[in-house]
């Protein structure tokens, strides 16, 4: 079996602030951060609950003023988690070289900011009425902000963070969701286990809330118009969050012989895709979370915690019943749900998740799931409040993406 | 330095391009030096400084669609149109449709969405709301928009990275993992890396893997004019990219979709397929510099191909040919010829290094996929592509770019670069099939 990734850092940004600490103070307070949002440019779309981050200044966060210019908030929450898991794990300049960091991120669909162009478009008012093309070209084309077509690529915020750090490894970025999230981890670990990078980041950063992406996810059917995001509550589906989350991985002896802190390992993964059957999303995740324990051997009964995909769905959340009570077969390990608390963070779920599946390890406690209905009585048990919880070493944390891919990794205590 | 185990090899191909309906005529074309840049058709170019690019025929497309594939239309872009006529054409070479196992075939693809169109921000401006005198602090009335049918759920839906993964992966039937790149020009070659990795990993047995792009809209157009990286200089649309040449000054933007069937030795031999070429290696990194602007030696550059040589444990002295990104930009040129210079040493001036966007066009997320397929077919016909417009010498620009005329040469191994707009690289090792 190949040895367990230690995990050095971590970065997490959600709408309880920066910080793993942030979000798990939140989580221990039984709170959930989603709340109507009153924007009036998504008046379209209410009632609307949403969990959106505070805006972060990217100066603040050690970007130049020129790099900021084109940076959207996708890069802001990005460049926050990898400042904060590069220098928990102390991989500063000069202790591990920039191109021996490998990177790897699933990031939502940057839309374009409709506000870049008002200049433009304001300044293109036609004789009719409009957006006149003559005076578009006279007039309104010389407004766009000349980096306005880059920011709208995924890349363009990944490469900015990449040139912030001087990260010069093996990269990719992939889209959109969940499981462009999970890929990101999954292809981090590949690299360090084929020993092609000496450390790894792998992140996930969500979609930042607008028009666009409600619109977007709203048509997928992920959101439902009201209260949604509530695990296993029956509703129609999820709540928009907004926040990312970085892990930093190393080979455990690496991480030894720099003398770095182990926050804790993530030993395997596995993954699966649902076949468009009736029972397939279940067989899927059913077949994802025996693929990360078979290549982490370990047995279903030594997974003392679970962190469920739970956006709130009534058919994704019974399919992952379906799956977790026949591989556990009536046990009930603990559980926590975390999109109750702060939404679907879609690419930057996984990452996250991870990020508190280990701070419960380390703590030995399970915060309870703010929002998680009684669907998964039978199957999981979620506390009430904060459980202490002895002896727990392993938790298996679940995602589920975009075309039906079911992924499941089982994190390990330090 | 040990090969992996598990071997990757191509035994499907398929690409639409400004020089071709598909994969045989645009290689007949680029042997020939064609070129398929011409004046930009689909909008007018007039005020804008570059008023040329590589267009695909619009009839091109009309007769290569699949009628029983036309539902897919609608969430289709045009670039995804493309695509799904690319990996027609490879599905069909590589027989993939006999596999049954379909669990087993995955789709990789490297491509960026769609534009929001001049017609969709005309849809939204009458619902801007001015803020006083300052433009930057109005508002849109989302309501009112809505009520007007301005939310178009499909537009939307085009817009999403993974749209050509998702509706490649329906039309042929492949059930296995998915995997949607964003990483600008540098997109269609890491798809195929990741496809790679993926078949050695044993998730996959058989990858459709490629890329697309047709951002030739007003407003993809546009940004690439005030990003001023388009030539805005040129004597003929023909004459415009000319990659390495002293009087480049910008690429051309085109568009276009390449698809490959990459397949597990094994797999592909119990079955009796063709086998075309050989994935060797894959290597990518970061330039971490710049974003528009790549680093002036070549540093991410450097990394890339070694890593790729790397993976696919090849010395530099068996490296026959470089497809190079070869953009026609000043600096992309000068910095790709520095690297190669770094990595290959003293060798670098044997090797045949030629761009195929002299006569393609730079069809960004597509390009590494369009060149890796180009790279592959030329050895099997023991030829060299040319670097056309090649005229004038540029002291910076010193190497041998196989200027203007195909060259007949026997090569078994090379290396394809891709980079991209904010510095993510990516180099392919690419082989003959060698059957041991």
């Amino acid at each position: 079996m190949p040895s367990p990734l230690a995990v050095t850092g971590a970065g997490v940004v959600t709408a309880a602030g920066r910080g793993v600490g942030a979000a798990w103070r939140v989580l221990c307070a039984g709170q959930s951060l989603l709340a109507r949002d009153e924007d009036p440019q998504l008046a379209g779309f209410s009632p609307l609950l949403t969990a959106r981050c505070a805006p972060l200044d990217p100066e603040s966060l050690g970007a130049d003023r020129r790099a900021a210019r084109i940076m959207g908030r996708h890069t802001h929450m990005l460049l926050a988690c990898a400042g904060d898991a590069l220098r928990e794990g102390g991989c500063g300049v000069g202790e591990i070289g920039g191109e021996e960091i490998a990177f790897f991120a699933g990031m939502d669909a940057v839309d374009p900011e409709e506000g870049d162009l008002a200049a433009a478009v304001a300044a293109s008012r036609g004789a009719e009425g409009g957006v006149g093309l003559p005076e578009f070209f006279a007039e309104g084309l010389g407004r766009i902000p000349p980096l306005w077509p880059l920011g709208m690529l995924n890349a363009m915020g990944f490469c900015q963070v990449a040139i912030q750090f001087g990260l010069r490894g093996e990269n990719a970025v992939f889209s959109p969701g969940a499981e462009a999230g999970a890929q990101a981890v999954a292809e981090a670990a590949d690299a360090l286990r084929a020993g092609r990078a000496r450390a790894a980041l792998a992140a996930g950063v969500s979609a930042v809330v607008s028009a666009r992406a409600v619109a977007r996810h709203r048509g997928q059917g992920l959101l439902p118009p009201g209260a949604g995001g509530r695990p296993f509550a029956g509703g129609e589906g999820a709540a928009l969050g907004e926040g990312a989350g970085v892990l930093l991985l190393e080979p455990p002896e690496a991480a030894r012989a720099r003398g770095r802190q182990v926050r804790g390992r993530v030993r395997s993964w596995g993954s699966a895709r649902a076949l468009d059957d009736p029972g397939g999303l279940a067989r899927a995740i059913r077949a994802a979370a025996d693929a990360a324990l078979r290549a982490g051997g370990v047995e279903a009964d030594e997974v003392g915690l679970v962190l469920p995909h739970a956006e709130g769905g009534r058919e994704g959340d019974r399919a992952e019943v379906e799956a977790l009570s026949a591989l556990f077969e009536g046990r009930r390990p603990l559980a926590l749900a975390t999109k109750g608390a702060f939404g679907h963070l879609l690419g930057g779920a996984p990452a996250v998740d991870l990020a508190l599946a280990l701070r419960a390890l380390e703590e030995g406690v399970v915060p309870p799931s703010p929002g998680a209905g009684r669907g998964a009585e039978g199957v999981l048990r979620f506390p009430a409040r904060p459980e202490r919880a002895g002896g727990l070493r392993f938790a298996l944390v679940l995602c589920r993406g975009f075309g039906g891919t079911c992924s499941a990794f089982l994190a390990e205590s330090a | 330095m040990s090969r992996p185990v598990r071997r990757v090899v191509v035994t499907g191909y398929g690409m639409m391009s400004p020089l071709g309906r598909d994969a045989p005529s645009t290689f007949q074309a680029a042997r020939e030096g064609r070129s398929g840049i011409d004046y930009i058709r689909t909008f007018d170019p007039a005020k804008l400084p570059c008023q040329i690019a590589g267009e695909v025929e619009d009839a091109w497309i009309e007769a290569a669609e699949d009628p029983a594939q036309r539902r897919l239309d609608k969430f289709s872009t045009r670039g995804v149109r493309m695509m799904r006529i690319a990996a027609a054409e490879a599905v069909a070479r590589a027989r993939l449709g006999e596999v049954g196992d379909r669990s087993r075939i995955g789709v990789a693809i490297g491509s960026h969405g769609e534009h929001p169109s001049v017609e969709e921000l005309l849809r939204l401006f009458p619902h801007w709301r001015p803020g006083g005198d300052d433009p930057w602090r109005g508002s849109w009335d989302f309501g009112a928009l809505s009520r007007a049918g301005g939310y178009d759920f499909l537009g939307f839906f085009r817009r999403k990275v993974d749209v050509a993964t998702s509706v490649v992966g329906v039309a042929f039937d492949c059930k296995g993992p998915t995997v949607s790149v964003c990483s600008a020009c540098a997109a269609g070659a890491q798809a195929v890396g990741e496809a790679l990795r993926l078949i050695r990993d044993g998730k996959a047995d058989a990858m459709v893997a490629g890329g697309c792009e047709a951002a030739l809209s007003y407003v993809g157009f546009v940004g690439f004019v005030l990003l001023t990286a388009l030539v805005e200089r040129y004597e003929s649309p023909q004459k415009a990219s000319r990659p390495f040449d002293r009087r480049r000054n910008g690429f051309v933007m085109s568009e276009g979709a390449g698809a490959l069937v990459l397949e597990e030795l094994g797999h592909a031999r119990a079955r009796g397929a063709e086998i075309l070429g050989e994935v060797l290696g894959y290597g990518d990194s970061a330039d971490a510099f710049r974003i528009t602007d790549m680093h002036p030696k070549g540093l991410g550059a450097v990394l890339a191909m070694r890593r790729a040589l790397a993976d696919a444990g090849i010395s530099p002295e068996e490296v026959a040919y470089i497809n190079a990104h070869g953009t026609s930009t000043p600096k992309n040129d000068a910095a790709e010829t520095a690297a190669i210079k770094e990595v290959f040493g003293e060798r670098s001036r044997r090797i045949p290094i030629s761009s195929n966007k002299s006569m393609i066009g730079h069809t960004i997320g597509a390009a590494g996929a369009i060149e890796a397929i180009l790279t592959l077919e030329g050895m099997r016909r023991s030829e060299i592509l040319p670097t056309i417009n090649y005229e004038h010498r540029d002291p910076k620009c010193d190497l041998d770019y196989v200027p203007n005329e195909t060259r007949p040469a026997e090569h078994a191994i090379a290396l394809s670069n891709s980079f991209g707009f904010g510095g993510q690289n990516a180099t392919l090792c690419l082989g003959r099939f060698e059957g041991v």
